[in-house]
């Protein structure tokens, strides 16, 4: 069954890719394109994008050099790369190759300033975590080695074993073998997407341009290229999703989604539960499709079957990853169900500047209004009903957006929920897009599905990360991300590598303990905030013998620095209250204490053995 | 790219990574051997076929990730586990595999061709703009590396530690001051001066010294205090201490 949601407006790019029977959308449209002149386009368009990442760099080189100019180059950077390919991707002049070729190219060069912005090693905390796991699978040379840092990462090992097996096979770094296995999944989902969209559509427009508004998701174009689980499994659960699919437009076996639904199930436990769901919405949607029952069945019955296997999986090799989803989960239902004395989310970050708060809400804004834009131009049209259903789990997005308001942890669950949510609005946004710039539309409708694609992008710039105190390398921040993983802080972490045994405990603030945990095999302690502000030797014993830390690591920029995270350490207790950097006297007590040796002293940071405090 | 290819790629893959052949060719036929060749293989032989070039290669990296994924569950069962023997001759075996079934199936290879070229080949102009952004691909990762380390030698300190190694205490420095330095590192006892001596140590280098003279009678007894200066910073520039762990 070929369908299309294409009316009589509705331009087509003539472009079919495949040998598909044509539709009456793809039937219409532009000329065929030359083929030189064509190729010479796409290589000038490719040629703008690569001097946008260029731009970028040199601007965070100049932020690094502390020169003039940065923030500005960086701007004028991101336009270079967004801008030619939102124009041709958006154009119904554009075919499915230069489509592809265009979102793959800004791919590439999202993934190369993902490197550039730490080209040296993984900073981030997240990467730090799974550091962790592949250092143990390069160590001993199997899986599942428990990893205090993260608990629930050794269960879904995928994107570690890829990357270890790129290290050994190539003798590559671990680091650069991580940013070789991200980069060539980021570079792929671009293309999954646009094969998603097209299996949906069979129209080559409507998949470039909804493979580009889903570019616009706040993670896609540095979390989701960074060296983390989700990032991996991402491209599989698009693939998954096209398997089912393409069960009902082709009467394809349903059996063809357990392929990529397995290496998802093995590396990121969130894609696959979310993948669940969205393989039921489809058994759903196609159940009620004209002659679709049996096939929703068969699809209603492999989902059941792969949730079975999630669940038991999840069950036997990390049993912690079910309070650790029901945690978010638990904060969006109490604050649904709460009365007006619950807790609400920060709308606006701290310190971020007025007029990216303003984006930010514009491009919300916009993106909800285009989705139901879309649903509703999908219903009016000729669609299949199969059709209308897909546009209406587009839905989530508005749904993601009473989770930001609601809930108190709501920004980052929404950015995070935005990553799977992008894949059902994107479709209805962009019929709706489509509609603005039809085949024959003036320049005005141009400009506007231009703004409103540039407004987007610029949206997920500044609700995405690195956020704005750290979108430019080079400062640095106490207790924070990447930024706050300076020389001092890498040294510190070499030296405890190269002097602690695996395993130790150890009190310390966000950015240590990340550089202990990841690279040192640390255990860091998630209570140590009380111990830090103690200001009478008794309770400050009392602590120690409570953490039953082995050792303790302080850095004196905590007197001088407030945190831009809002805390200094795991759960700490004065989190938020940080108007002013700590007391400097709330440290004499570390070479006060009579059972105290200090180890080690770089200027800022010290590392201090306690366990004669506690008998260890 | 035709089986024959994969095939010869396979066993170039293999006999490059075991035999720990130079950087040059171990880096591209080791990425090949996780990142297209398995999955190249096992589409074909599913007749999974995408005419899209840039689609088909897509898709063969994701199948190969996956084949990774599933396979290193393998090859954890075994003892020998996850090396880099035992993932050569799985991902190998597998490619072989899948290559032999493809052509068993009378599966067509796909093509897997350069995206910018047309049905009469690249005009000089696209050839051009091509090349010059890779150049600036280049460019852009040069001009990162090179001012993350600046950033980096930017920061300028000196490491001082005290090791256990043994029954004695050690005296660990390390300069990262960007210039050689004429350290002082002097030893305290129970606050008494025990041992001063000079290091001249240049940027990057270290220094460790076993403190076996330091006068003291039973080991844990008194409290050793290490001391680091350095020309032109205040005193002392860094201090590590062990205290007793008895009581005298």
């Amino acid at each position: 069954m070929i369908m299309t949601v294409s009316t009589r407006e509705q331009p087509s790019t003539g472009a079919a890719v495949d040998k598909r029977p044509v539709t009456v959308s793809e039937s219409r449209g532009s000329p065929p394109p030359d083929d030189a002149g064509s190729g010479n386009a796409l290589a000038t368009s490719v040629l703008v994008v690569a001097l946008g990442g260029f731009a970028v760099a040199i601007a965070y080189a100049l932020s690094r050099a502390e020169a003039p100019g940065a923030t500005a180059l960086y701007w004028g950077g991101q336009a270079l790369i967004i801008l030619p390919v939102a124009l041709r991707v958006l154009s119904p002049s554009a075919d499915a190759r230069e489509r592809m070729a265009l979102l793959l190219a800004m791919a590439a060069v999202q993934s190369l300033l993902a490197w550039c912005y730490s080209p040296d090693q993984f900073r981030f905390p997240d990467e730090l975590q799974h550091v962790r796991t592949a250092t143990d699978i390069l160590r001993s040379h199997h899986l599942f080695t428990p990893n205090s840092y993260l608990e629930v990462s050794p269960g879904f090992p995928g994107m570690e074993e890829v990357t270890t097996a790129v290290a050994l096979l190539t003798g590559m770094s671990l680091f650069h073998a991580g940013v070789v296995t991200v980069s060539a999944v980021h570079l792929a989902l671009p293309i999954c997407l646009f094969l998603l969209y097209r299996e949906l559509t069979n129209d080559t427009r409507i998949a470039g341009i909804a493979t580009l508004i889903y570019t616009t998701a706040p993670h896609y174009a540095y979390f989701n290229a960074l060296f983390v689980y989700s990032a991996v499994a991402l491209p599989f659960l698009v693939l998954a999703v096209r398997a089912a699919l393409r069960s009902y437009q082709r009467k394809k076996s349903a059996l063809w989604i357990a392929f990529p639904f397995l290496p998802m199930m093995l590396t990121h436990h969130l894609t696959a539960f979310v993948g669940i769901v969205v393989l039921a919405a489809v058994a759903i949607i196609v159940g009620l499709s004209p002659r679709g029952r049996s096939i929703g069945l068969r699809l209603a019955g492999m989902t059941v079957g792969l949730s079975v296997a999630t669940i038991l999986w999840t069950a036997h090799r990390s049993p912690s990853t079910f309070s650790y989803l029901a945690g978010p989960i638990h904060d969006v239902l109490s604050s649904v169900t709460r009365s007006g004395d619950s807790e609400h989310p920060k709308l606006i970050a701290y310190g971020v500047p007025h007029w990216e708060s303003l984006v930010a809400m514009s491009a919300a804004g916009i993106t909800a209004a285009c989705v139901l834009g879309g649903i509703a131009l999908v219903s009016r049209q000729d669609a299949s009903r199969f059709v209308r259903l897909a546009a209406i789990l587009g839905l989530t997005y508005p749904a993601l957006l009473v989770v930001r308001i609601v809930a108190p942890t709501g920004p980052e669950l929404a950015t995070r929920g935005l990553t799977y949510g992008m894949l059902l609005a994107a479709f209805p946004a962009a019929t709706a897009l489509v509609r603005l710039w039809p085949l024959h539309g003036s320049g005005m409708r141009a400009a506007s599905a231009m703004a409103i694609t540039a407004t987007l992008a610029v949206g997920a710039i500044v609700t995405g990360l690195p956020p704005s105190w750290e979108r430019l390398p080079g400062r640095f921040h106490v207790a924070a991300f990447e930024s706050g993983i300076d020389r001092h802080v890498t040294a510190g972490g070499a030296w405890a590598h190269d002097n602690w045994l695996p395993y130790q405990r150890v009190a310390c603030d966000f950015s240590l303990c990340s550089m202990f945990a990841g690279y040192s095999h640390a255990t860091v302690s998630t209570a140590a905030s009380p111990m830090y502000y103690a200001t009478s030797m008794a309770v400050f014993d009392q602590s120690l013998r409570d953490l039953t830390s082995d050792y303790v690591a302080v850095d004196q920029r905590w007197t001088r620095q407030t945190p831009v995270t809002g805390r200094y350490f795991f759960r700490d207790v004065l989190e938020g209250e940080h108007t002013w950097p700590l007391a400097p006297s709330l440290f004499v007590k570390f070479d006060r204490n009579p059972r105290i040796d200090r180890l080690y002293d770089n200027g800022p940071i010290q590392l201090y053995d306690t366990r004669k405090v506690w008998g260890g | 790219m035709g089986r024959a290819f994969c095939l010869v790629a396979a066993v170039l893959a293999t006999v490059a990574v075991l035999s720990g052949a130079v950087p040059a060719l171990t880096i591209p036929l080791g990425a090949m051997l996780v990142f297209v060749l398995p999955g190249y293989a096992w589409l074909g032989a599913v007749r999974h076929h995408e005419p899209q070039p840039l689609a088909s290669g897509a898709l063969v990296v994701m199948a190969s990730v996956g084949i990774v994924i599933v396979l290193g569950l393998g090859l954890n069962l075994f003892a020998g586990g996850l090396t880099r023997s035992t993932w050569v001759a799985e991902l190998s075996l597998v490619t072989v595999a899948g290559l032999a079934m493809s052509s068993m199936r009378g599966c067509a290879s796909s093509g897997l061709n350069w995206p910018f070229a047309t049905p009469r080949g690249a005009s000089p102009a696209t050839v051009l703009k091509i090349t010059l952004a890779i150049l600036l691909v280049g460019a852009t990762g040069g001009i990162s590396v090179a001012s993350q380390n600046a950033w980096i030698e930017r920061q300028h300190f000196s490491e001082l530690a005290l090791t256990r190694s043994g029954a004695s205490p050690g005296v660990y420095v390390r300069n990262l001051e960007g210039r050689r330095i004429t350290y002082t590192v002097t030893v305290w006892v129970n606050r008494q001066r025990a041992i001063r001596f000079r290091v001249r140590l240049g940027s990057g280098s270290h220094f460790t010294r076993r403190l076996d003279n330091a006068p003291v009678r039973r080991r844990g007894e008194a409290t050793l205090k290490v001391t680091l200066d350095r020309p032109g910073a205040r005193s002392p520039y860094r201090v590590v201490l062990l205290r007793p762990t008895k009581r005298a």
